[in-house]
């Protein structure tokens, strides 16, 4: 076992211990700050398969802005437990029918292809050229500037739906 | 390196259905939203991992869509949020039964 998949292992671990942490943590805040770790777990790993310019992207967009927005609204809002529902009861039900229905897909998955490890190829030792800034420009802005395309339209049509959705409230509270 | 494109799918696997069952199982809509950009973040990570498997940068122009997308849904989903605490002073969903009728 070499220092990468040991490394990797531990980021696996990591990443689903903090998953955990953000979608069962009771208080969205404690959700959101969590969120940032698993972010960060998530760019190591990008790092680690050697896509480097998506791992920053990964810190800058998904860590740096999406999760701060988060932040804003939460303590915008400023919630008291009634309002958040923490009063209620805790389904466990609900949790333990999850938990259960996933262990059987992995029992059916592992009963109908014992080698389901085995057969999928292996990663390259070395990423080579792949996933650096120079490569990935070429890609997207020329093979798939469509898509580039798509997503800048997408941005613009946000930005007017918010601007939208914050104008009408703004008349409403007066 | 030896891992193959199993272990990152098992990773993704976990993390989708952890973020699937805090999405079915959270009351309000903020802790929803964000079970939803984890499993985002999941598929993102298996997008990754096959470009990383057929070693094009096809991966990369999806996960930045997907990143776009998510940015937009977050954005507009806050905002609508933050209207229906105006409206109804809750942000727990089983509130929000405006469209019932």
């Amino acid at each position: 076992m070499n220092l990468q998949e040991i490394a990797f292992y531990i980021l696996g671990a990591l990443l689903l211990i903090t998953g955990g942490l953000v979608a069962f943590r009771p208080k969205p805040i404690e959700s959101a700050l969590w969120l940032i770790v698993n972010f960060i777990c998530t760019s190591a790993l990008y790092v680690l398969l050697g896509a480097h310019f998506v791992a920053v992207i990964q810190v800058l967009v998904y860590a740096g802005a999406i999760v701060v927005l988060f932040t804003f609204v939460i303590m915008l809002l400023n919630l008291n437990p009634q309002e958040l529902g923490l009063t209620a009861a805790v389904p466990w039900t609900s949790i333990v029918l999850l938990t259960g229905t996933v262990a059987v897909i992995f029992l059916c998955l592992h009963v109908a292809t014992p080698d389901l490890l085995k057969g999928l190829p292996v990663l390259a030792e070395d990423a080579g050229g792949w996933g650096t800034l120079e490569n990935f420009s070429k890609v997207f802005l020329i093979k798939y500037v469509w898509s580039f395309e798509i997503a800048g339209i997408l941005l613009l049509m946000a930005v007017l739906g918010v601007g939208l959705l914050a104008h009408h409230q703004e008349k409403k509270a007066v | 390196m030896s891992f193959s494109i199993a272990h990152i799918l098992f990773i993704c696997f976990g993390l989708f259905v952890i973020g699937a069952s805090g999405f079915l199982i959270r009351k309000n809509a903020i802790s929803m939203l964000i079970c939803l950009e984890l499993m985002l973040n999941a598929v993102n990570i298996s997008l990754v991992g096959f470009g990383r498997m057929h070693g094009n940068e096809g991966g990369h122009s999806l996960y930045f869509l997907v990143i776009t997308v998510a940015a937009c849904e977050t954005a507009i989903a806050l905002a609508i949020i933050l209207n229906l605490f105006r409206l109804r002073r809750s942000i727990r969903l089983d509130d929000a039964t405006v469209l019932k009728g």
